[in-house]
């Protein structure tokens, strides 16, 4: 068994965790409250010694790049949200943030998310004495035109489109399997760490 | 001021972003890096807007005195608690760290783990073959969550190397459509927003 | 009421628990079956491992503690082979969490590596906001983003790992460690797509699927997946560590829900088959 006080320390908080397994309760309460807190507690010291603080000190103090009062004003702006009377003035920052991502959107998006993927289905659909990267290509060939097809939705599906929006449909169904299976296999690898962490760590089993 | 404002100065930022990088002169290129450096500036100021709503449905839980107030009360003291020995003992203090690594990483990660529990549950009682396409992601699933671990090989090296060409063939051209389509979606979108068209994210109909 | 129907009424608890005891057994028990290095951890190792002595990766760690259990071994793995073949290690992240978890990592493997020094041979400049965009800005002019300060909010223009690197299309590699948004797709889109900066990413095995496209596209070098990823990165580098020895159990409990899967479908089909009535899920999971 540990002798350390952080490992008892750190299973009480995991088996305090499980206990909502079991039912809610006043530990499992009490450790949610603590989580919440101390996790937006981090984010705001983090952002003040990363990025506020050297902002403010560095850039506008010492750097005097006083262009940076602009964002700081629109930074401010939101703050307005928690006014009845002015909360509409938080939709300035919200309006600028927003044309921004959608510039980044329209100019950063087309290449890497579209066009490359389209490229990288241009494949070979006849390989040379290779039989079984024929039908690999193939598949993925027929895939990401069949499932595109299910979700073209401004025509109406008949005949041998529907036909072919099903065969997309059956690729997406092995899509979400194999999503699935790696949800599986993600949570149980975190569990195993926990557990680990109480039967090895802690009670110094198995070891 | 209050609905033409936003929408002006959104189109306004987005036009002359997309114009700077189109463009791409030596006069245009300070325009987008000023845009990105403001852009980070007004996200890493915002970031007290949580910290405030928290306070705010918590604090007014306490005062009320809503079932439950004692964790919300507990909630605000360690955050601002957490707040001032962060702020007053910087980021080497000993104190803040210790909390960080031995109080919430166990917890955070126990809570992500619970889900795990949750998911045996419904693979007995949810996860059911009712017709071809669930009985298609059924199967798919069950030869990827063997075919993943070691013990697919262990049974028969063709269950991994199935799992295997699930992923990177159907998986692939089934997640590229999406992913295209999601790409086509959002350019969409991001056109509507910045053509004044779509305005409903401001809370405008 | 037949067995099925037992099983369909018993207590959630009771599912719960048994689960817990099949972790607690093939932890305790392990049958010791044989891990193979995958093609993907193989192609990630050999990558850094051709990478010329002083080159730079660059650590994007953006996860925070929920994910750690799931992606540090795989990271602490890389970590160590970086430092074994002195490469210069940067952290950075778009995620608040980031620095620490970057701090997590560099706390475990430093001392293995005393000769390593602080702003010589690795650094963590914390979390930077912004996501896309300030990925964007290290693309233009990385220490103007970076902003002068590192994780702990201390100067660091006197460190010599920042020589030289004026923007992040001049490190040798990236490492993104992702869970989600800013994640993967953001650093293809502004850095490794339009400035073919290679990257090997580790994911949690819950976004495998929706990054191979990026893999298959040739977008991303590799992936290194979740645990699994993380004991083979430890088996092929030598550097043992937590995930190899829970590879039995992951598969046990895989196999586990693979069971209640199998045995829940055949209640399904038994009750559908004497009921005569199609239809009859269960939705209280």
């Amino acid at each position: 068994m540990s002798n350390d006080i952080w490992v008892w320390i750190g299973a009480f908080l995991t088996l305090g965790t499980y206990s909502i397994l079991f039912k809610d309760n006043p530990v499992y309460r009490v450790l949610e409250a603590l989580f919440v807190a101390i996790l937006a507690g981090h984010s705001v010291v983090i952002n003040w010694y990363n990025f506020q603080k050297p902002t403010l000190t560095g850039r506008l103090g010492e750097g005097k790049e006083w262009t940076l009062i602009i964002p700081l004003f629109l930074a401010a702006l939101m703050y307005f949200r928690y006014s009845r009377k002015y909360a509409w003035l938080a939709r300035y920052p919200m309006a600028f943030l927003m044309g921004i991502g959608a510039a980044y959107v329209l100019t950063k998006n087309l290449k890497p998310m579209f066009l490359a993927q389209a490229r990288a289905t241009m494949l070979p659909l006849w390989v040379p004495g290779n039989i079984g990267a024929t039908i690999n290509n193939w598949i993925v060939v027929i895939g990401v035109a069949s499932v595109l097809t299910y979700f073209f939705f401004t025509i109406r599906k008949q005949g041998p489109v529907n036909a072919f929006s099903r065969v997309g449909r059956i690729y997406l169904m092995i899509a979400f399997g194999a999503l699935f299976a790696d949800t599986v296999l993600g949570r149980v690898s975190v569990t195993l760490v926990r557990f680990q962490f109480l039967l090895q760590d802690w009670l110094g089993l198995g070891m | 001021m209050k609905r033409e404002g936003p929408v002006a100065l959104l189109m306004i930022s987005g036009f002359l972003y997309i114009i700077s990088v189109i463009v791409a002169s030596p006069a245009m290129e300070p325009v987008a890096a000023t845009l990105d450096d403001w852009y980070k500036v007004v996200v890493g100021f915002i970031n007290l807007v949580g910290v405030i709503s928290l306070t705010q449905v918590n604090g007014r839980a306490v005062l009320r005195r809503s079932e439950g107030w004692f964790y919300n009360a507990i909630l605000l003291v360690v955050l601002y608690g957490y707040i001032i020995l962060g702020l007053v003992g910087g980021l080497h203090n000993v104190a803040f760290n210790l909390i960080y690594d031995n109080i919430l990483t166990p917890i955070l990660m126990t809570i992500f783990s619970t889900l795990t529990f949750w998911i045996g549950s419904a693979a007995y009682r949810a996860f059911r073959a009712k017709n071809a396409d669930a009985a298609i992601l059924l199967v798919a699933a069950v030869v990827v969550m063997i075919g993943r671990v070691t013990l697919g090989s262990a049974i028969s090296p063709a269950i991994p190397k199935a799992a295997e060409w699930i992923l990177n063939f159907p998986t692939v051209a089934g997640m590229r459509a999406i992913e295209m389509s999601a790409a086509i979606g959002g350019i969409v979108l991001a056109l509507r927003m910045i053509t004044g068209l779509e305005r409903s994210f401001m809370g405008f109909d | 009421m037949t067995i099925f129907e037992k099983l369909d009424s018993l207590d959630r608890r009771w599912v719960f628990a048994f689960q817990a005891l099949v972790f607690c057994i093939v932890i305790l028990k392990p049958v010791g079956l044989a891990l193979t290095v995958g093609d993907q951890v193989r192609t990630a190792y050999e990558t850094i491992d051709s990478l010329p002595a002083g080159s730079i990766v660059w650590f994007g760690t953006d996860y925070q503690a929920a994910n750690a259990a799931e992606l540090e071994p795989a990271a602490l793995a890389i970590l160590k082979h970086c430092f074994q073949k002195n490469l210069r290690v940067i952290g950075a992240s778009t995620w608040p969490e980031g620095g620490a978890m970057m701090a997590r990592l560099l706390n475990q493997v430093t001392p293995d590596f005393p000769d390593k020094e602080y702003g010589v041979d690795f650094l963590n400049l914390g979390y930077r906001p912004g996501g896309q965009v300030w990925l964007q800005q290290l693309t233009d002019d990385l220490p103007a983003a970076v902003g002068g300060v590192d994780h702990f909010g201390d100067p660091i223009s006197e460190y010599p790992i920042m020589d030289g690197l004026n923007k992040i299309q001049d490190v040798a590699l990236i490492v993104g460690i992702h869970v989600g948004t800013p994640g993967t797709p953001e650093y293809i889109r502004v850095i490794t797509d339009p400035h073919n900066v290679p990257m090997i990413t580790v994911l949690p095995a819950v976004s495998v699927a929706v990054t191979m496209p990026y893999l298959a596209s040739g977008q991303l070098v590799s992936i290194v997946a979740s645990l699994r990823g993380g004991a083979e990165y430890e088996l092929i580098s030598g550097f043992s560590g937590t995930a190899m020895t829970g590879m039995d159990s992951q598969s046990f409990m895989n196999l586990t829900i693979v069971i209640f899967v199998i045995l829940g479908n055949i209640g399904f089909f038994y009750n559908k088959y004497k009921k005569g009535a199609s239809g009859g899920g269960g939705a209280n999971v």
